[in-house]
């Protein structure tokens, strides 16, 4: 077993999986299809904010992608 | 308010059953693919809706897995925008993902059924959480006998039983299916230790060759079943019955 951080909102617990930059990739905990990507500012971390465009949705996939590629030492 | 109060049970241990006789399931590339773009779109509107969320934050014990099988999936929604958005990366990076993509997946599909025998048969009590182990060892040995590698229920039991809490438990399995400790067992087939690098790359290329040949397997059966068909439905053209 792992702790980890949990933010619970509409009666749901959403995995914080990672946080990159001011980005958190969020997954329900019961549903692993039901996943979200959030920003913070000012470190409030309990205010969840949308992305504003497709462009920063793309950014923050790909910074979890060249973390993950990282990680996997291709 | 404290860390571990009112803990729900992980959806994971919702399902106790001691002798589970699943089997690694197999989905095929057209499946994830379907899968991962259902994935995709819906992290994308749940992303950019607009709506700001004022979320509870707390920390709580979840498997290990369980957090790693969605890694694997938010890795793949990474990689389904990288694909579409040619120009972010360069191309050679893009070249070289999809297969390494396809292959992770592979690896923690087939993994991820046999942690969850581990998970499966872990129980909450006002103690916290315990295993059965009995459970988990009839189960891998059920897995090895329909043909699931050694190797890979060996790595998975090393690492999915690794805290030092847990050590006992991983002990007791390894015993009741090898007679040996993760080290004796390690060293018996080449290895270092239970730790050793060379272990999981084995692990991971032999599931990843294992399914591929599974996949051309199946397309080939396919194949022939097409083309007895066809030569059916010719004789029946022919006047045959």
């Amino acid at each position: 077993m792992k702790e980890v951080d949990i933010y619970t909102f509409d009666n749901k617990n959403y995995v914080l999986l990672d946080r990159i930059e001011n980005y958190l990739f969020l997954s329900n905990e019961k549903n692993d299809h039901d996943m979200m990507i959030r920003k913070i500012e000012n470190e409030d971390e309990e205010t969840l904010l949308p992305l504003e465009s497709d462009e920063e949705f793309e950014k923050a996939l790909l910074l979890l992608v060249t973390k993950k590629l990282k990680e996997e030492e291709i | 308010m404290s860390d571990n109060k009112d803990i729900e049970i992980p959806s994971f241990m919702n399902n106790t059953s001691r002798n589970s006789e699943r089997s690694p399931r197999r989905v095929t590339p057209q499946e994830r693919a379907e899968i991962l773009e259902v994935d995709f779109q819906r992290t994308k509107e749940q992303s950019l809706d607009d709506e700001v969320i004022h979320a509870k934050k707390s920390r709580k014990k979840v498997s290990k897995m369980s957090q790693v099988k969605k890694m694997g999936i938010a890795f793949g929604l990474g990689v389904g925008v990288t694909l579409g958005v040619i120009g972010i990366l360069n191309k050679d990076t893009i070249v070289e993902i999809p297969e390494h993509w396809k292959e992770r997946q592979i690896t923690n599909e087939y993994l991820s059924d046999l942690y969850d025998v581990i998970h499966d048969n872990a129980h909450h009590n006002s103690n916290g959480y315990w295993y059965d182990t009995a459970g988990i060892a009839q189960t891998f040995h059920n897995m090895i006998e329909r043909g699931v590698p050694e190797e890979a229920v060996a790595y998975v039991t090393a690492n999915g039983l690794d805290y030092v809490y847990e050590e006992d438990e991983r002990d007791v399995v390894f015993h009741s299916l090898f007679d040996a400790t993760p080290d004796e067992w390690a060293k018996q087939h080449g290895y270092d230790s239970i730790e050793d690098k060379d272990l999981k790359k084995d692990v991971k290329r032999n599931i990843v060759r294992s399914e591929k040949a599974d996949e051309y397997n199946q397309s080939l059966t396919s194949m022939l079943e097409d083309n007895a068909n066809q030569m059916d439905s010719n004789v029946k053209g022919l006047g045959g019955r």
